[in-house]
């Protein structure tokens, strides 16, 4: 994974610039600026709504932008789509299939489409997947249609899979082999992936880059091993008086105990340090922050501040 | 669109519509052969065969020719939006379409293929109707009939077929013309049944404007007789180049019509 030197070059899978989506009167995309670096895991958090499955859709052609401009592969979408499908797989959260052919039809009619099929790999993942050939896609459980979704998308050895909920109506288990073995495989592989979804804990588990979405916007991008280092959570003793932090650069959430506060950090570091001392704040206890914390307490403070609270 | 992805798409088509195509078989075929032997069975329909080359037959000719023709034109076009929705309109409403948009393969290439397709059941459906028809009531009359005599019932047969292939052809344009304006609704609208109701109403407005013309183009203007009100049924057996070609160019205009429509649908 060389995703500083990807940086460096630019050499991103996928570009977004200014993207705006309105629906009527509802602006559902903001100005999205995104870069997902080669080779690496993205993961777009958001709550339900938040915009994910409309960039994703924009990427795929599905929806036109208002105004912006999406590059894919280093191609402009507008440019080839086709040629871009070729290099693309993109599985979405409804899975659509058709619902009247078999497992091994499926397989077979879509193999049609695709000049790159790996034969080799499809029957592998089949195996691995343990699908029923002969069951007809009616019949699988909404795992097993993931699963086959997947099969489907991986066996033409695309460069960049886009990924839309992929575990949205999936049980726990499913849903961690999901996350942590097929994923993690296919970026083993050097491939980009690119997934949406609003379940925090996934896309920590297995996420190079992380993007926090709100109402059609981008709040934070930024690996998972620097959003950690930067972000922070501060606990102190009161001692009776607590101490003016509403105005400490990077506070997003402060939480009051009866002897103790605790801040919640976006930029730690000894210039916050230095300020909580300057407000006499003694012997502050750095605490791991789990990107739950920081996407609630990011989100959150967003809305506070957008309602001028 | 390549000849793999071609041959994927047929075998996809065939596959959804075949049921299709074996209930309008038999929706259509089963009530003909029982009002054939129906008919056949009756002892007054057992006449001389070669009594229909006599001026008696041909009112019972004429009679038939318009009741054909405007039967296949109404009702035989009610097909139409059984074929034309559910060949594009039902795909895109249970969003199953996105399958193949996922694909790398261009969207006006598979709209084509399945205007074409659908074109091609429609035409089909009402032309083998006519022409089963047809043959239906002339094997049972040639069956029952007394006095057979291919002498004095070959001319008869000439105009019975040469009737045959005319309305076939007349039917299977305005055929074309009618499945395209469904097809158009059919991907305006993505609910199924919006289509289905636009695409009546359009049949109705193409009815009331262009009714009178049709029939007068399929049915009167060339069977009747310069003399009045007799049927002429020579003239029956030709067929007019610019009505034709006009339901033609309307047929291509919806075709584009939906293209143009298809190319700006958004998949939300």
């Amino acid at each position: 994974m060389n995703s500083d030197l990807n940086n460096i070059l630019g050499d991103y899978a996928l570009e977004t610039r200014g993207l705006w989506r309105t629906f009527g009167k509802f602006e559902a995309v903001k100005g999205v600026d995104l870069r997902v670096p080669k080779g690496t895991v993205f993961g777009l958090l958001g709550v339900n709504g938040a915009g994910k499955s409309t960039i994703i859709k924009m990427a795929m052609g599905h929806l036109r932008p208002t105004r912006g401009e999406i590059k894919v592969l280093g191609r402009a979408l507008g440019e080839d789509l086709v040629e871009i499908r070729k290099r693309v797989a993109y599985v979405s959260e409804n899975r659509y299939l058709y619902e009247w052919m078999t497992v091994a039809e499926s397989i077979s009619f879509t193999r049609a489409f695709h000049e790159t099929w790996d034969d080799g790999k499809a029957a592998d993942l089949l195996k691995r997947f343990s699908l029923p050939p002969g069951k007809k896609v009616r019949q699988l459980s909404r795992g097993n249609r993931a699963r086959l979704c997947l099969l489907l998308a991986l066996s033409f050895n695309p460069e960049l899979i886009i990924l839309d909920e992929p575990t949205s109506g999936l049980d726990p288990i499913v849903r961690r082999d999901f996350i942590e073995n097929i994923v993690s495989e296919i970026a083993e592989e050097g491939k980009t992936v690119l997934f949406s979804s609003h379940i925090v804990d996934e896309v920590e588990r297995v996420a190079d880059y992380v993007a926090i979405i709100n109402e059609g916007e981008i709040l934070l991008v930024s690996t998972i091993d620097d959003i950690k280092t930067s972000y922070k959570r501060v606990r102190y003793a009161t001692n009776g008086t607590r101490p003016e932090v509403a105005g400490l650069p990077g506070v997003l959430a402060v939480e009051n105990g009866r002897h103790e506060q605790v801040l919640t950090v976006s930029a730690w570091g000894d210039e916050t340090l230095r300020s909580l001392g300057e407000r006499g704040v003694k012997n502050p206890e750095v605490l791991p922050i789990s990107l739950e914390d920081i996407f609630v307490n990011t989100v959150r403070a967003e809305r506070e501040r957008r309602a001028g609270l | 669109m390549s000849r793999n992805i071609f041959k994927a798409m047929l075998w996809k088509e065939w596959r959804e519509t075949r049921w299709k195509w074996l209930a309008f078989a038999a929706a259509f075929h089963i009530p003909l052969v029982i009002a054939a032997l129906v008919v056949a069975f009756r002892e007054s329909a057992r006449f001389d065969l070669y009594a229909l080359s006599d001026p008696v037959a041909e009112q019972v000719f004429a009679f038939a020719i318009v009741f054909q023709s405007g039967f296949l034109i109404t009702a035989g076009l009610f097909l139409l939006a059984f074929f034309a929705v559910g060949s594009i309109g039902a795909e895109l409403d249970n969003q199953s379409m996105f399958f193949i948009f996922e694909r790398p393969v261009k969207r006006w290439h598979v709209l084509l293929f399945k205007y074409a397709v659908g074109a091609v059941q429609t035409t089909a459906c009402v032309g083998v109707s006519i022409l089963s028809t047809l043959t239906a009531v002339y094997l049972v009359t040639a069956a029952f009939a007394s006095n057979v005599s291919l002498a004095g019932s070959w001319d008869s047969f000439v105009l019975v077929a040469s009737n045959a292939l005319r309305g076939t052809v007349w039917t299977v344009v305005v055929s074309l013309m009618v499945y395209s304006a469904t097809f158009l609704f059919s991907v305006w609208f993505e609910k199924w049944w919006i289509a289905v109701i636009a695409g009546a109403v359009s049949l109705v407005l193409m009815f009331i404007y262009l009714g009178g013309y049709l029939v007068d183009w399929v049915v009167s203007r060339a069977t009747r007789a310069t003399d009045g009100d007799s049927v002429n049924l020579e003239l029956y057996s030709q067929l007019e180049f610019a009505p034709i070609f006009g339901m033609l160019l309307i047929a291509s205009g919806l075709y584009f019509a939906s293209q143009y429509v298809f190319a700006r649908k958004e998949m939300r």
